[in-house]
């Protein structure tokens, strides 16, 4: 009787890619046919196919048994359940510890309990939507392409493209130094040579007459089989088929003319593993709410991408798809970096959160019609970064000083043929019109192996951030290069337009453009057309190089604008989109603010005009320092822009210029931090309670709930710029033990770097409520004290109030008050709190 | 009596001041002599002197860390409580020093 044995599954996460390539591989060994029943759902797979072996979907638990007939067929049995029974359990992965990144969660959705994937913020903003999971290459529809007359050269096609995906394969193998890497490229070769998988192509090869049905087909029926597995583990791996199937795809149809775009029916967060600039780009973006990156993510153009256009998105995020399955409703916070499923009390969270945004942008929105200017009238020009015309308008209509950078390569990517001459110009035209007297900086195109463009050859580069990009490319691609400036002097005449050249790195190479430029000039003389004779040609300082050079490079450039974002990361020679070095890219070191401090001066001494265009242009903290360093401009993604006005508005650059001479005496990042924390980032002393603070009918019904509301009057008045923190810091404070004394109102209070302005914010409840579990006597009222790490004079006031509360007649009035400006009067009058 | 105490808890914002706010309220109802140290977020505050801690018949210490400059109570007999057993039931702390 041919041998059979059951099994039962002990995997955590089933019978996943890897155990089964495993058992495949031994069972190849032998002649015996091999096959396995699952008893649960009656599946029977080949024991040579990894394919088939998942699709059976063994889960932990399963039932299975596993038959063997043929000449070898005692050996084979013997050998597979020696794996199965002795060496299987090793295949169990171990889930990363999720404990110790749960401190990013607010305890306020922490406490709602829902799932949720931790990432990296990468670009701000909340979308929500069916979660939907694309693959680097989407394949095409049924029948795009019309049967062949001839099956066999159809087969050939696939054969041969099955051989240099092989063949590719392998020597990714052997290049890839990451051993996560190397098991996701030897799943896809197993895939590549798996028998279910070739039988099922050619199947369809038969059937349909064309490869690429027979393609997609084969992907799809595999795909729809592990999609509905339980296994989390199985699941994932319909990526790994679509990947082998879009990469055959892919070698017999051509590459970027044929790719299909993805298409979105309804808003959708995007779960995108290789998506590059190119499907971002070609998409319609309607329906795109957030995207979402893997672990493999790192520094391109497509990161970029998502910050300019507005869209949110969270990277490092490779549990997405183990915690939540295509089409589950999802909601993506790219600030906090996270992934939460879409419950009723998410919805309810965010949508006070987008309350307050509102209501913040509102409030700035008076310094729009007003160019960046600090409280003792020094100027700082306040621009935005862009990559379209469409983009400059509405830029201007969000308060901007100028267009610090325009980034040109969008225009060329994601297309077959270079823009010509008069579409660019077109563009131009209307960005400079757009502009009015206000200054347009169009950075001319920079394109790189990290971003290719189908027209132009590019090598495979080792390093491509270190290769052949920017303006090392306009020799080779002179045509491009001067179609370009042309488009952009010519559109000089409707407004005041400057050209910068991106990764100037030497002299010399400042000298070759210039050539050009007074050669495009001549030309344009010469054909009649016109442009601003005074059009000033600048340059990006992206490469630390040119620093050590620049007395001789300003003296010959008409403006300069720092890059931070490439400045960074080449000097201290760390990808700021690797979590494992991304630390060491540090805007804020003495390192690169000396550097900063080193460019200001020199290009000021030369009397030229300096700007910043990366992203530490943004954000609140950089901002003291930029405004201390002498720059003329600072340029940000358009939403930042009058948030930047507003505090800029309330910052001294007297004490700006003081805090970076301290800054640059420092020597760690760390130190500088503290430097910081101690400055005051919103301007002058506020007083400590206001109309504003104050809830006289709240509805929260818990602490959490209690604490955030507090936390979130905080932010609204803006007190406080990182409202997570201030609640981490209450509750850090409450862990110790409960500020409910037993006296009817509880009073959580922190001493935090994260509270801008020391604050006492008051809830009184509609519903008195039991603060914690240990509590007898429900509260009646919530006082939150938070103060900021230097106390100063507040504390004296704070301690005050604290020594009131103790007073119970006090505790009654402030029960029993009616409305918010009694309760206001009741603390600072009676409390003697100014 | 004569009565001196120290408060102090983690933070210095709050609790430190209510304890000794419902001490020295309370010692004074009582009908007692009482001086009340903060240790606080702006430091020591109302220090005692080493007369008013030689002069007292008790100590309190209302305290959740540790107490800074200990060493002036060397010899005397400490009543230690929390900051909350303090603002609690302050009439409870104090009636535990023994005369």
């Amino acid at each position: 009787m041919p041998p059979e044995f059951s099994f039962l599954c002990p995997l955590a996460n089933g019978l996943h890619a890897r155990p089964c390539s495993h058992i495949a591989e031994i069972a190849g060994r032998f002649q015996a046919e091999a096959n396995l029943t699952n008893r649960r759902n009656s599946r029977v797979a080949n024991l040579k196919s990894v394919l088939s072996l998942i699709s059976a979907d063994v889960l932990l638990g399963d039932e299975c048994l596993l038959r063997f007939a043929g000449t070898d067929e005692q050996a084979a049995s013997v050998a597979t359940r020696s794996y199965l029974e002795k060496d299987l359990q090793s295949q169990e992965e171990v889930s990363p510890a999720f404990e110790a990144k749960k401190k990013s969660l607010p305890r306020s959705l922490r406490k709602l309990e829902v799932q949720t994937v931790y990432g990296i913020p990468l670009s701000k903003g909340i979308g929500q939507g069916a979660l939907v999971i694309a693959v680097g290459t989407v394949l095409p529809e049924i029948g795009k392409h019309d049967p062949a007359g001839n099956i066999d050269d159809e087969r050939r096609k696939l054969a041969s493209a099955r051989a240099a995906l092989r063949h590719e394969l392998q020597e990714l193998i052997e290049r890839s130094a990451s051993e996560t890497a190397c098991g996701i490229l030897k799943t896809h070769l197993g895939i590549l040579d798996d028998p279910a998988f070739m039988e099922k192509v050619d199947h369809y090869a038969q059937q349909s007459k064309t490869a690429s049905d027979a393609i997609v087909l084969a992907a799809k029926d595999f795909a729809d089989t592990f999609t509905q597995s339980k296994s989390e583990y199985i699941r994932a791996r319909a990526a790994d088929v679509l990947a082998v199937c879009s990469r055959i795809y892919q070698l017999i149809y051509g590459n970027d003319g044929e790719k299909d775009a993805l298409v979105l029916n309804g808003p959708a967060i995007l779960m995108a593993e290789g998506i590059d600039a190119q499907v971002l780009l070609r998409m319609d973006r309607t329906h795109l709410q957030g995207i979402v990156f893997g672990e493999e993510q790192k520094t391109s153009h497509v990161t970029i991408l998502c910050r300019t256009l507005g869209i949110a998105a969270v990277t490092g995020a490779a549990e997405v798809k183990r915690t939540f399955h295509a089409g589950q409703e999802v909601l993506l916070d790219g600030s906090r970096g996270l992934l939460l499923s879409l419950t009723s009390a998410v919805q309810d969270f965010y949508r006070k959160q987008r309350a307050i945004a509102e209501l913040r942008t509102e409030k700035a929105g008076r310094f729009a019609t007003i160019t960046g200017t600090t409280a003792d009238g020094k100027q700082l020009e306040v621009g935005a970064n862009v990559t379209s015309d469409i983009e400059v308008k509405s830029a201007f209509q969000k308060g901007c000083d100028g267009i610090g950078l325009f980034r040109t390569e969008m225009l060329f990517l994601g297309k077959d043929t270079p823009p010509t001459e008069a579409e660019q110009f077109e563009i131009y035209a209307s960005a400079a019109k757009s502009a009015g007297a206000k200054s347009v900086i169009l950075r001319t195109f920079d394109i790189g192996g990290d971003k290719p463009a189908a027209y132009l050859p590019f090598a495979q580069e080792q390093n491509p951030f270190l290769g052949h990009r920017g303006v090392r490319l306009y020799k080779d691609n002179l045509d491009l290069f001067l179609d370009q400036l042309r488009a952009m002097m010519r559109a000089s005449v409707f407004g005041k337009v400057r050209i910068m050249i991106p990764m100037i790195s030497v002299l010399e190479e400042v000298h070759w453009v210039r050539e050009q430029f007074e050669q495009v000039k001549r030309d344009l003389t010469s054909r009649g057309q016109a442009f601003d004779v005074s059009i000033e040609l600048g340059i990006m300082i992206e490469v630390p190089s040119v620093v050590p050079v620049l007395d001789k490079i300003a003296a010959e450039v008409d403006f300069c604008s720092i890059g931070s974002n490439d400045l960074v990361q080449y000097l201290f020679a760390a990808d700021r989109g690797n979590p494992k070095v991304n630390h060491l890219a540090n805007a804020r070191h003495p390192a690169f603010l000396r550097l900063l401090r080193q460019i200001c001066v020199q290009v000021k001494q030369h009397g030229k005009w300096i700007g910043l265009c990366g992203e530490m242009g943004g954000g609140a903290r950089n901002l003291p320092l930029l405004a201390g360093l002498g720059l003329d401009e600072i340029s940000m993604a358009p939403n930042e822009v009058l948030f930047t006005k507003q505090r800029l508005a309330a910052l001294s650059s007297a004490d700006c210029a003081r805090l970076v001479e301290d800054a640059l005496e420092l020597a760690t990042a760390e130190e500088v931090e503290t430097l910081i924390d101690k400055f005051v980032l919103n301007g002058s002393e506020r007083p400590l309670i206001e109309l504003e603070l104050v809830i006289i009918e709240s509805h929260s019904k818990n602490r959490e709930e209690a604490i955030r509301e507090l936390v979130d009057l905080l932010h609204q008045t803006e007190r406080t710029e990182d409202p997570d923190g201030v609640e981490d810091a209450i509750w850090d404070r409450e862990a110790t033990y409960s500020t409910d004394m037993g006296l009817g109102f509880s009073m959580p209070h922190c001493k935090s770097k994260s509270v801008s302005h020391s604050s006492i914010a008051v809830l009184r409840l509609k519903e008195p409520m039991i603060w914690e579990e240990a509590s007898t006597v429900p509260v009646r009222a919530v006082i939150m004290l938070a103060m900021k790490n230097e106390p100063g004079k507040h504390m004296q006031v704070m301690s005050k109030l604290a020594r009131k509360l103790m007073d119970e007649d006090f505790r009654d009035q402030i029960g029993s008050s009616r409305t918010r400006e009694e309760l206001v009067r009741l603390l600072t009058k009676d409390a003697g709190i100014t | 009596m004569k009565i001196v105490a120290i408060t102090a808890c983690p933070t210095g914002i709050a609790h430190t001041y209510m304890a000794a706010e419902q001490l020295e309220k309370t010692a004074k109802a009582l009908g007692h002599e009482i001086k009340v140290e903060t240790q606080g977020a702006m430091g020591i505050e109302n220090e005692l002197s080493a007369n008013d801690i030689r002069q007292a018949d008790g100590v309190v210490f209302a305290t959740d860390i540790e107490v800074e400059k200990k060493e002036r109570f060397e010899g005397k007999q400490i009543v230690r409580v929390s900051v909350k057993d303090a603002i609690k039931d302050a009439k409870a702390v104090l009636s535990r020093i023994q005369t």
